[in-house]
Formats: C-alpha cells, structure tokens, sequence
C-alpha cells in the first residue's frame, strides 16, 4: 500500500529523450533540518559512490556522491549538515550556509538545491524552504518518508503544495528500491529546462521575520495538507515508557550494559579468526624466508603489528552498530533527554552524551560528534574529557594484563572476578571524566551561563539496514585506513629501534638488549621507576602514544625479540605474568586508564579546538593524572606486598 | 495518551478535516506581535511552570527574564526558530526525575526537548481538557 504508484506517478511528465551527447555535470546540493531522512536519501541516490572528507580549512564532514539520472546526466551530490534555518549557529550550519550562498572558498556553488523534507512534519522544513528562496538557487523539495506520511493518514496535495511554494514537489521514500524515481525524473525536467532563479537577496531574519517565516509555512500546510483522522499514538506510547522518569533511566542502563556484553562477546568469533588469520601468516612468513633481519621485519613487524591492531576491528563494529540503530529509531536524542539533569551537574550539556558514548568506541568520532553542541564552551567541556572515555584500543591492554594477572574465579557466586576489574576500570574512567568536567566548570568557566537544552526528540522510526549497512562500512573503512598507514608506520619504527643495532657477533645477551629500543628504555627509567615500570614496558609507552592498541604488538615485539624464539601473541600474557611483578601490572592498568593521548587523538583535538594551548592542556593533565594514578596504585600495591 | 487536535474549523475550500494546529493569521490572539510584549501576558501561564500533560495556545514567546543561559533576544529566536511560534499547541509530553526538568513538548507533529528556564519564555493559554 506503501509503493510510489497510483496519483503521484501519473503526476510526473514523460522522461526527456536520452541526452545525445556526454551532459555537463550537475552540481546538486542536499538541504534539509536534521533527522528528515537527508542521510537516507542520500543513500538511496548515491550507493555506493561516496567519498568523505573535510572541507578544508574547517573540520566539518564533507560527503559527496555521484549518480547519473534515467536520461544520462551525470550529478555531484553533496550532502550538506542539517539545519534549522540559515541564520547558522554551529560550524556545522555554517558550512551550510556558505556553501548554499556561494561564499564558500574553493567549493562550487550548487547548480540546484534538492530539499529534502520529512513528509509528516513539515513546519519546520517548509520554513527552511521559504528562506531557502531568497538564495536564488533552482530548487526541487522532496518530501521523504512519504510512505509513512500515508500510512499515518495525511493527505499531501503536492500540486497545491508546489504552486503555493513556487517550487517543484516530488514525493520519495529513501529506504526502498524504486523510491527515488519521481525525483530522478524530475531532475532531469529541471535540468533541462533551466528553471527560473528565484531572487537572490538572503539576509539573516530577525524575530520577526522568522515570525512571519513560520506563519507563511503554517498557513501553506493548513491549505495543502489534511491531517490524519486519528493521531499516530505509536511514538507518544513508546515514549510514555522510554522517557519515564524511573523505568527509563533504567531501561538506558539496560541498553548501555547490553550493549557493552554484545562488544566482548558478540565480537570473539571474528576476532578469534582474524588472529589465527594473522598467526598463520605469520607462520608462513617465519618458513618461507630465511633467519635474519627480513624475516624477523615481516614477521614481527608487519604481520604481527598490524595484526594486533586489526583484531579490534569487530569490536569497533559491534558498538557502532549499536549506536547507529539506535540513532536511526531516534533513541539516542532520548539518551540525551534522560541524561541532560544528571550530566549537568558535573558542568556537562544533555547533548554531550552522543559524543562521549561514541568516544567508548574511539575518543576521535566522539571529538568529532561534539560539532552537534552549539556553544563553545560545552562543546570544549566535552573535548576535554571525551578521552577518558575507555576507548576501544585500550581493551588489548586490558584484556592482556587482566588475563595475565588476575586470577580466573567467581566472586559472590556469579560474577567473574577479570570481568569486575574491566569494569572498575571503565567505572574509573567515566568517574574521573565528571570529576575533571567538574573541576574545569568550577575554575575556567566559573562566569560562563550555561547552553540552553534544545533539542528536537524525532518520530521513532524503523531503523534502515541499509543506512546502517552504509554507516558500519563507513567506520570500517576509516580504521583499516587508519591501520594501514600511521599504525604500519609506527609498528615499522618500533621494529628497527627494537632490531637496530645488530648484536656484535660475541654477544652473551638477547639481540634487543642492545638496540636503541633498549636505550631509550634505560633512559626513562628513573622518572618511570617510581611507578614500577621496566625498560620494557617503558619502550612500549612511546609508540603507544601513536596509537594505544600498539603498545600490546610493542609489548610482543619487544619480548619476542628478546626471547628469540616464536613468541605467540597468546604466549605473551604467560610470559609477563613471569617477568612483572602484579603491583606492576595494577600500575600499567591505572596509567591507561588516563594513558596520554594517542597522537591521533591530539591532533583531532588541535583541529577541533583551533588551539594548541587546549590540546597541550589536555595532554598536560591527562599524562599528570596517569603518573599519579600509576604511583599511587604501585606504591600501594607494594606496600600491601605484591610488588 | 492523546495527541494534540483542535476542534475542525468551519471547513474551507482546500482544506478537509483536521487543520493544522496553527489557524491563518486572522484568527490568532496575538496577530503581530512586537519586538516586546504587552502586560496582558499576565493572565497567560508560564510553559515551565506547567504540568506534565498541560495543553495549550501559545499565546507569546517572550524571554525577557527567563534563563540565565543567552540574552533573551537570542533566546526568543531559537525557541522561533524550533517552531514556538504564537497560536500554536502545545503539550507537555513527558518530564525528568530530577526537578521535573527537562521537558518533552510536543509541538504539531514534532516533539522538541526543552529545559523549564527556557520555557518560561513560553506563554501559553490552558485549552479545554487540559489536567
């Protein structure tokens, strides 16, 4: 009952004939207000062909597709961030703006304007369209989720809607196939047609011209859309449940928890494969080429380094498949909604709880979620502590020295004693990211008004899996990328300072005891001592700042050089349990815990912040807080006699 | 729980059923509102002091006063901008455990999350059935 046929198709003009020759492109620019399913669309006209990247100069998300319509135009389809109105108050909006104006340095203004609009809630988009005709820019709306919008039992008359606007209508329903014929076609009728342009006089309205924006909208909907008989129930219920006071907080840390069992045991199939992947190049490599410094640089540098960092790659799925379902039902602006009294009073906005949920993945989109805040002083409250966050490159570390040191039993009859520690461990991290949020609103903010919480609560809907599909491959994309080349880099040069100098030809020691790795371990070893780490774990430090998840396949070149044998990545745990004493071991868990940002990290913050002084502060503190944390727990645990 | 309806209005020529909770511009109480507002308001209730399930008419939206957050002109156009314009419904959908606050109101078809500082910026008149 849901498919594009009947009025509406009858409504589209035949398709021109084939263009003779190759068309000029078509720069075609995607406008909407958030959550109307712009994404989707952008989806459904695209696949595939999309490329990501930031618009220079700014560290706003560019994504841009291409498509060819039913006549054989090719089109440039760039997907602009979600906005309200072009009065801009987030560099996200901005972007928008400039771009939609043609201010933008180095980016073509758009040819035609594709508006996209959620076809059951219509106010605010069509607001966003009667502004939009002051850019004077072609323009051709889309009213997305059509297909709901129907079901729901609103009648769209899209003809009077047209007139009314001055702008063609097209209906489309992004999530199915065919969906999006009605706007190819139309494109192409726009495009050869050469629409007329609308007057090109934008400025910023004030009050009352947004006033006077809006009554227009109102009055147009009044006139062009009937509303269904019987109001849709389906989202008020659900939110009767998911917003209560009590049963949703509670229903929250349900989903939380699940969603963290799902990371560590859902991701263990895959993971277990990826590392008997690896293991078995590694073996192949260790017979086909000859002893010496080839073999040991393919094997323990490249196989295993990058190896060692790849198996997280489940991992990083599973939770972001988490978050992405429950942004596409529209759970995570509820999230946000629940936790806004509690997280405001560590000095934290409501909206900062996406950002700091995606930095458990990795602190780097969690830094980059941040844009949706509006006002700079949340938005920095929440870089600064998104790295406390438990990053999922911290799990190897965790995982190794948990299962190396901490005894396998049950505690209180059912619950894993190594499961209780990673969980005090997480427990700690997000402790001291409010404590921290706490203490910067108390000392840098003091006379700073806190942001008002605004923030639109969207329709739950059925999660796409095709957008899904799209976002996951995404995030896997980005962290293969990011593993193939500054993570390849640093395991390269970790194996030649671990390999270079060669041993002279007497030597009574193992190989590493006489590489530059070995110096500069000795050489951190007075400020490092303290704290109860050895030249090992000392050179392992260094390039765990390029990345924490290679401190582990450090750890691993470093011990399996030094043994001169093949050290397996799951022998690595038995052999620090003989080498580290278990004060040790507790040390390294609490340095990581607050571990100095990865180099990645950084940068994303210089970038964010436009500062170097916000990045030195972050890093500043954090190196602090995980020199303290290490001596307090070594210290500790010494006195207590387990050093 | 019920959504917002207003009663039909005399049918016109192009729109059948139910109309949109925002009636043309000749029927609103307050039709052009000025950069400031009158003390007339005194009879209205603040939208932040109201309780969970409250329906009404906003009849201004005026932040003089109201949050400490942004000046109140800045205010008044985000909450504009969010679709809290004067003649439109408004209801009180769902609350939070701590001070009751923040709010979910649902404003036509969309539901818009606010917290009870800002949205004493909101004046609204009760309508019928409201608890």
């Amino acid at each position: 009952m849901n498919e594009l046929t009947a009025p509406e198709l009858a409504r589209i003009p035949a398709p021109p004939p084939p263009l003779p020759l190759a068309a000029p492109l078509l720069h075609v620019a995607l406008v909407g207000n958030p959550n109307c399913g712009k994404t989707a669309l952008f989806n459904a006209l695209t696949g595939s062909r999309q490329k990501v990247a930031n618009y220079p100069g700014v560290t706003v998300e560019r994504k841009e597709g291409s498509f060819v319509t039913p006549a054989g135009r090719p089109v440039k389809l760039l997907d602009l961030p979600g906005t309200y109105s072009l009065r801009a108050r987030s560099p996200d909006e901005e972007v928008t703006r400039e771009i939609v104006l043609g201010h933008l340095p180095g980016e073509k203004r758009p040819e035609l304007l594709l508006c996209v609009a959620d076809a059951t809630n219509l106010r605010l988009a069509l607001r966003l369209v009667l502004e939009l005709r002051h850019v004077g820019r072609p323009m051709l709306l889309a009213l997305n989720m059509f297909d709901i919008a129907r079901h729901r039992g609103f009648g769209i008359d899209t003809d009077r809607l047209a007139a009314e606007l001055g702008v063609p209508v097209v209906p489309s329903v992004a999530v199915r196939r065919g969906g999006t014929q009605a706007l190819l076609e139309q494109l192409d009728t726009l495009a050869d047609s050469a629409p007329a342009t609308t007057p090109d006089d934008w400025a910023p309205s004030g009050r009352a011209g947004t006033r006077a924006l809006q009554r227009e909208a109102d009055r147009i909907i009044a006139a062009c859309v009937t509303q269904p008989a019987k109001p849709d129930t389906v989202t008020s219920r659900l939110d009767s449940v998911l917003l209560h006071p009590v049963l949703g907080l509670a229903i929250l840390l349900a989903v939380l928890f699940l969603m963290f069992q799902a990371v560590f045991s859902w991701a263990q199939p895959p993971m277990g494969a990826i590392k008997a992947g690896f293991d078995w190049l590694g073996t192949m490599a260790g017979t086909l080429l000859p002893d010496g410094l080839l073999r040991s640089f393919v094997r323990d540098g490249l196989i295993g380094g990058v190896g060692a960092v790849l198996v997280f790659l489940p991992q990083i799925l599973v939770l972001f498949l988490f978050i992405l379902v429950l942004e596409d039902f529209g759970y995570m602006a509820r999230a946000a909604f629940l936790m806004d009294r509690i997280m405001g009073g560590a000095g934290l906005h409501g909206r900062a709880f996406i950002p700091l949920l995606s930095s458990f993945a990795c602190a780097i989109p969690g830094i980059m979620a941040t844009r949706v805040i509006d006002s700079r002083r949340d938005r920095l409250a929440t870089i600064m502590v998104a790295p406390l966050m438990t990053c999922s490159a911290r799990i190897p570390v965790y995982t190794l020295v948990i299962a190396a040191f901490i005894p396998d039993r049950t505690v209180w009859g059912v619950l894993s004693l190594q499961g209780l520690v990673m969980f005090a461990l997480y427990a700690v991290g997000i402790g001291s990211a409010l404590g921290v949020s706490f203490i910067f609103k108390r000392l840098v903010w003091r006379n700073t008004p806190a942001e008002p919480f605004m923030l639109e609560l969207p329709d739950y809907k059925r999660p796409s899996p095709r957008s899904i599909f799209f976002g996951l491959t995404q995030r896997a994309r980005i962290f293969l990328r990011r593993a193939g080349t500054t993570i390849l880099a640093m395991m390269v040069i970790i194996w030649f300072l671990a390999s270079v100098p060669r041993p002279p030809a007497d030597a009574d020691q193992a190989a590493i005891n006489y590489s530059f790795a070995a110096s500069i371990g000795h050489f951190m070893e007075p400020v490092l001592a303290p704290v109860g780490f050895n030249w090992q774990i000392n050179v392992a430090l260094l390039p765990g700042m390029a990345a924490r998840e290679v401190a582990v396949a450090s750890l691993g070149t470093v011990y399996s050089i030094a043994a001169e044998d093949d050290l397996g990545a799951n022998r690595l745990g038995r052999t620090l349990a003989g080498k580290w004493s278990l004060a040790t071991a507790l040390a390294l868990l609490a340095w990581y815990v607050f571990a100095p940002q990865c180099a990645s990290t950084l940068a994303t913050v210089r970038r964010e912040t436009g500062s170097w002084a916000w990045m030195g502060l972050l890093f500043g503190y954090m190196l602090a807080l995980a020199y303290a944390a290490a001596f307090v727990t070594y210290q500790t645990a010494v006195a207590l006699g387990a050093g | 729980m019920s959504a917002i309806t207003l009663p039909v209005p005399s049918a016109r020529p192009r729109s059948t059923g139910v109309a949109c909770n925002c009636e043309p511009l000749a029927l609103d109480p307050v039709s052009h509102p000025g950069e400031s507002v009158s003390a007339s308001l005194a009879a209205a209730s603040r939208l932040g002091t109201a309780p969970l399930g409250f329906r009404g008419r906003i009849r201004a939206v005026d932040a003089t006063g109201c949050g400490r957050s942004l000046p109140p002109a800045e205010l008044e156009r985000r909450l504009l901008e969010m679709g809290f314009v004067e003649g439109a419904m408004v209801e009180i959908r769902n609350q939070g455990l701590f001070g009751r606050d923040p709010i979910a109101i649902r404003v036509d078809h969309a539901t818009v999350a606010l917290r009870r500082a800002e949205a004493n910026a909101i004046h609204v008149d009760a309508v019928d059935g409201a608890r």
